[in-house]
């Protein structure tokens, strides 16, 4: 295993746990180094996204998924986004330019998708957390909008999915930085 | 449903061939290369669909998938697992495997390898024939359309076929569908795949699963390749441009245009004045908004549409177009009227006045207009009337009384500018009607304590008088059909589209065409023939009234929608009068009448780091540019290199500065200069025998390249552009001019004189195509260059290609720099004195205690807007854009409010009360210190009985032995709220945890 898939296979892992759903199927294709769940019925599910779909659907919490056609496609989105940007930007600049973007995003919305956590919530935030992870204080007063989020979210999920919380300032510390 | 794409990505196959399949009714927009759509990405990611306005997928096979499920609910792990696998595994590498291909013609053997290892699993997969249970799903079009690129055409992986044979019968199937087919007509033209090129080249590449890839043989060999193709602003000097490849085919095509071309060389067309539409030619009809007459323009108009507009018919007649370039000065209205009373003078005085300073000014910038009329003239009192009159008899006119002030000394009603009193909200004695300038907050004259007349200081009282009103609802119908069609083929800008869109998506009310005034053209219908016809309403009539005073024959070309395209300039501002009310006049009139199909919206230009000033002597002003003794053609060289196309601009002087220094002086300039003293000095002024060697061909190859790109940007009315293309020909001149050297080769062997000789005249001959490229900026510069090449006048037409248009035996004649080279001590000169006078500062004593750079230039700011929003209500503009405005100015002063520490003005009457409300609140934020870091005790204190209680908690779940989960979590909830409590008091949160120390200071 590389580090990385390990990481994947916890966060489903935990995913499960809090869905309350079984993980038992869950193993990873050692080729392709792919999360791959046996989902009964002959039905295989391979990838990062389409696994955490499918234990959602398993799982009794439909509301995660979205209400209408356009929530779970502006969900579908957002998780596309975590696996083709959020984690493949390992370069400097890859990772100030999802954190731009994400923090201008959520300048105007309180979650990523309608007025409730959903599952692209969940997704981000296991996957944001090896970057916000690396961040001073003074870059997460540079990023406010994502920040408020990412507090909000670790509120939420943090402790039922043994996540670490990390420290976020209530206050701008900083002066100067802000515009 | 609207679609943006650029043109020639692959990626939005599958989104139309969805779109088709689903036959959803869309709209597809073609945007630049780069251009950014959704507001938050800060990268290009194009294609991008907007499902409802302002709300947009970004992924394609997101889209995809959503149309599709439109149709048809669907909520298969399968689709999932398919999408999720091209756009993780498959895409990276078929984008690059593409763009190592089709843009750079050298296959990339490590991304095919991965392409085919990626084929064999689907290939496995598909043995059971189908992706998924469900038929043509998102998976099967997203699947077909990326693989399209590598399975049809200029990438085909050879032999896919045999190897495939699953993936070979599902791709026909799903290929044969006619929705595919639809979508492919759409972006691949005759399924030649090079035609992707140009946006594989642009949109970024997908990002690799592991760093180690982007350091692999292929790229670390030319890691300068993808940078280069862009247009980049300062190239650093040893970027050689020269060493950019060129196809084979592409040689060879300059070789013949430069041997042969010029006998398919076009002769320039003879402009025969009138210009009347030909048919079977593209007639175009070319507009600038009409300036309104009582401002002096300042830069930021200019290019905001005379000099834009200016451009764009130069080099329509370089391209041997038959245009007619047309503008005027527009004079009718409130502001007029105002300010003739102001001055004791008629309103036609002052119009005849400001007629000619504006004449003047666009006479010096040389501006080449076929006519530039005014709207005080009989051609438009009659063309006005008679479209009135024909709206009139296909029941578009309306009638509804409005309340107004009437002056009874005067007998008049009277414009909000009009009347004087005191402010209602502030008691400020001295208020307008439309503003006062005590508290600046916008009224409604009706509004005003003591109302009294400005002109006769009477007393007006408030009657209600009967208008006319444009019932623009029930065009509207009309409208949309013409402004879809037009949206679809012609040109216009995004800004053009999204002010139209904003208008019609709200809903259109009917708009009031009559007003109070003198100053005006005639109501001719009985019972309103006091009033005369609301300036918007007749401005824009002034394009036809100035055709009709060029000719009589003015129906050709304004009564001719089949063969006239008819192109608008003008700044944002102007949209909608543009885009909505003129066509629904001229629709609604319904006499064929030639409707705009093609629309170029500046944003606006600013000056320095604020904005133009009239009143504070900020920023250049049309009739100061000559003052300066810099020549026209250097303005509008540097304004039209820093147009505002795409967003707001501004005109810095050290910019300037370093543009005439860097790219005219150095650049242009010198190359021009240095060819023909070359010629001069050492061939005696003569073009030397030409014998070119490949490497030579490989230099017109790559000017070939620039002067298409630079036609293609023309096209699409992307000036700034096509002047890069025009400074990367003179940079590559340059290049090669220092590549062969030819003043050690002119001291050498016969043949090395031989070969400077060739340098040289392929130089000046290079120098000739540049002089005719510059014709539409420079026109002045243009005639300077062809002055000392001796040109023949043959050679101004703008051809595809490079020819030789000076021969062997050609005299040149005397050489001199074309450019000087500004300094420092002078630009500070004109910055000082453009500078103007700083803003009032009410509150200057008060703004020590915050940034004093910062509050000054908020002040100013506000100042800037504020006259801004009393130009608007001057000129009655649209009440939506006010409020904008407003809005804007609002936001301005609370930040300034808030960086002087004081409470938030509110603007406007409706938010006075919540605002002093607002005043008497102490000012507490929400986090745990106020907002200048002193310690909230209060939340302090709420904090450590909190830590306390759960300190408590957790001590004692552990001496009862709970879960360990449990205490973990509990101990989580301590942790934290210790984090808070640290925050709160203003020391380091991370110090208590161990955490890795922070980089910054603490304040």
């Amino acid at each position: 295993f590389t580090q990385s898939h390990q990481v994947n296979m916890d966060e489903l892992n935990s995913l499960a746990s809090y869905l309350g759903v079984s993980s038992g199927k869950l193993v990873l294709d050692a080729k392709e180094q792919i999360p791959v769940l046996k989902a009964g019925n002959g039905l295989t599910v391979r990838g990062l996204v389409s696994v955490a779909k499918q234990l959602v659907r398993q799982s009794e919490t439909q509301e995660l998924k979205g209400t209408t056609a356009e929530e779970r496609a502006a969900i579908d989105q957002w998780l596309e986004y975590r696996v083709v940007q959020v984690d493949r930007s390992l370069q400097e600049k890859d990772v100030s330019t999802v954190l731009r973007d994400t923090n201008a995003y959520l300048s105007h919305h309180v979650y990523f998708v309608g007025y409730q956590p959903t599952l692209a919530d969940i997704i981000l935030y296991l996957g944001l957390y090896r970057i916000f992870e690396d961040l001073t204080f003074m870059e997460k007063q540079k990023y406010v909008h994502v920040c408020r989020w990412f507090s909000n979210m670790q509120s939420l999920f943090a402790d039922k999915m043994s996540k670490k919380h990390i420290a976020f300032q209530r206050n701008k510390i900083f002066s100067g930085t802000g515009h | 449903m609207k679609l943006y794409t650029d043109r020639g990505n692959f990626k939005s196959l599958k989104v139309i061939a969805a779109l088709e399949f689903t036959g959803l009714s869309y709209s597809l927009t073609e945007c630049g290369l780069e251009e950014r759509v959704v507001p938050y990405l800060s990268g290009t990611s194009l294609p991008v669909l907007e499902v409802s306005p302002q709300r947009f997928l970004f992924s394609p096979n997101t889209a995809t998938r959503y149309i599709l499920n439109k149709k048809c609910d669907e909520d298969d792990p399968n689709i999932d697992k398919w999408l999720e696998w091209e756009s993780v595994q498959l895409q990276p590498y078929l984008v690059r495997y593409l763009v190592s291909v089709l843009v750079h013609k050298k296959p990339d053997t490590e991304s095919l390898n991965r392409l085919q290892q990626l084929l064999k699993f689907l290939n496995a997969e598909l043995k059971s024939k189908s992706l998924t249970k469900t038929k043509d799903c998102a998976a099967d079009f997203v699947l077909w359309a990326s693989l399209f690129p590598v399975f049809k055409g200029a990438a085909e992986i050879k032999g896919w076929e045999g190897q495939y044979s699953n993936i070979k019968s599902w791709f026909n199937t799903i290929n044969n569908l006619p929705c595919c087919q639809t979508a492919l007509d759409k972006v691949i033209h005759g399924g030649d795949t090079t035609c992707l090129k140009a946006s594989l080249n642009t949109q970024p590449v997908p990002l690799l699963e592991t760093e180690t890839r982007q350091e692999e043989p292929v790229q670390k060999s030319k890691p300068q390749k993808v940078k280069m193709e862009k247009p980049s602003e300062t190239p650093t000097p040893e970027e050689s441009l020269l060493t950019k490849e060129a196809s084979p085919e592409e040689i060879q095509a300059a070789k013949e245009s430069w041997l042969t071309g010029k006998s398919k060389f076009p002769k320039p067309r003879e402009r025969k004045h009138p210009i009347l539409p030909k048919s079977g030619e593209r007639n175009l009809l070319i507009t600038s908004a009409l300036p309104y007459v009582n401002n002096v323009p300042h830069l930021g108009n200019i290019i905001g549409c005379v000099l834009s507009a200016d451009v764009f018919s130069r080099y329509c007649r370089l391209r041997n177009f038959n245009c007619l370039y047309i503008c005027g000065t527009d004079e009718y209205g409130t502001a007029t009227e105002t300010k003739a009373i102001e001055e004791g003078v008629t309103p036609r005085e002052i119009c005849d006045k400001y007629n000619k300073i504006h004449a003047e000014i666009y006479d010096w910038f040389n501006i080449s207009f076929d006519k530039f009329s005014r709207t005080s003239i009989p051609e438009q009192t009659k063309i006005a009337q008679d479209i009135f009159w024909k709206l009139e008899k296909n029941g578009f006119i309306s009638r509804d009384s409005v309340e107004q002030l009437q002056c009874q000394q005067c007998l008049r009603f009277l414009a909000d500018r009009f009347v004087e009193g005191t402010c209602p909200l502030c008691g400020f004695d001295d208020a307008r009607g439309d503003q006062c300038d005590g508290c600046g907050k916008l009224l409604n004259a009706i509004e005003l304590k003591d109302p009294k007349c400005k002109v006769c200081k009477g007393i007006p009282q408030v009657k209600s008088s009967n208008h006319l009103f444009l019932d623009l609802p029930k065009i509207e119908d009309k409208l949309k059909a013409h402004l879809n069609a037009q949206f679809d083929k012609g040109i216009w800008t995004n800004n053009a589209r999204v002010i139209t869109n904003s208008w019609i998506r709200d809903g259109l009310k009917p708009r009031c065409i009559s007003r109070d005034l003198k100053w005006g053209i005639p109501v001719p219908l009985e019972g309103y023939q006091d009033k005369v016809f609301y300036v918007w309403f007749d401005a824009p009539i002034g394009y036809i009234s100035a055709t009709a005073s060029y000719t009589d024959r003015w129906e050709q070309w304004w009564k001719n929608p089949k063969q006239v395209e008819l192109y608008n300039f003008l700044g944002k501002d102007n949209v909608p009068f543009h885009s909505v009310i003129f066509p629904c006049s001229l629709l609604g009139a319904d006499d064929n009448f030639t409707v705009v199909n093609h629309m170029s919206a500046t944003e606006y230009l600013n000056y320095e780091d604020t904005k133009f000033s009239k009143s504070r002597g900020t920023g250049v002003f049309g009739h100061q540019a000559k003052d300066t003794g810099i020549p026209a053609d250097i303005f509008r060289f540097y304004l039209l290199f820093v147009r505002p196309e795409s967003q707001d601009s501004s005109f810095s002087w050290d910019d300037f500065q370093l543009k005439n220094n860097s790219e005219l002086l150095n650049n242009l300039g010198n190359f021009i200069n240095r060819a023909l003293m070359f010629v001069s000095n050492s061939f005696g002024g003569q073009i030397q025998e030409m014998t070119l060697t490949p490497a030579d061909f490989h230099l017109l190859a790559l000017v070939n390249r620039e002067l298409a790109s630079y036609i293609d940007n023309m096209e699409q009315i992307k000036l700034r552009d096509s002047i890069r293309n025009i400074l990367s020909i003179s940079r590559l001149g340059n290049q090669y001019m220092q590549a062969n050297k030819p003043w050690v080769l002119v001291k050498g062997s016969e043949s090395d004189k031989r070969r400077a000789g060739t340098v040289v005249s392929l130089s000046a001959n290079l120098a000739t195509l540049l002089s005719v490229l510059v014709q539409p900026y420079m026109p002045a510069v243009s005639d300077t260059i062809q002055g000392q090449l001796r040109t023949p006048p043959q050679c101004n037409v703008i051809y595809k290609e490079f020819v030789c248009q000076l021969p062997p035996g050609h005299k040149i004649g005397k050489p001199s720099p074309l450019f000087e080279k500004i300094e420092t001590p002078k630009i500070q000169e004109l910055k000082k004195k453009f500078e103007g006078k700083p803003a009032p500062q009410k509150n200057a004593s008060k703004a020590s205690a915050g940034n004093p750079e910062e509050t000054q230039k908020l002040t100013d700011e506000v100042a800037a807007q504020g006259n801004l929003v009393r130009e608007l209500k001057a000129k009655k503009a649209e009440k939506a854009v006010v409020t904008e405005e407003v809005a804007k100015l609002l936001a301005l002063k609370k930040k300034l409010a808030d960086l002087m520490g004081e409470p938030a003005p509110a603007g406007g009457k409706q938010n006075s009360k919540l605002a002093k409300k607002e005043s008497k609140k102490p000012e507490v934020s929400s986090s745990g210190t106020t907002a200048n870091g002193a310690v909230d005790n209060q939340e302090v204190e709420r904090l450590t009985e909190a830590v306390s209680k759960q300190g408590l908690l957790v001590r004692d779940l552990k001496s009862q032995k709970a879960e360990k989960s449990r205490i973990d979590s509990e101990v989580a909830v301590l942790l934290d709220l210790k984090r808070k409590l640290a925050v709160a008091q203003g020391q380091d949160p991370e110090a208590l945890t161990g955490g890795k120390g922070k980089k910054g200071k603490k304040k």
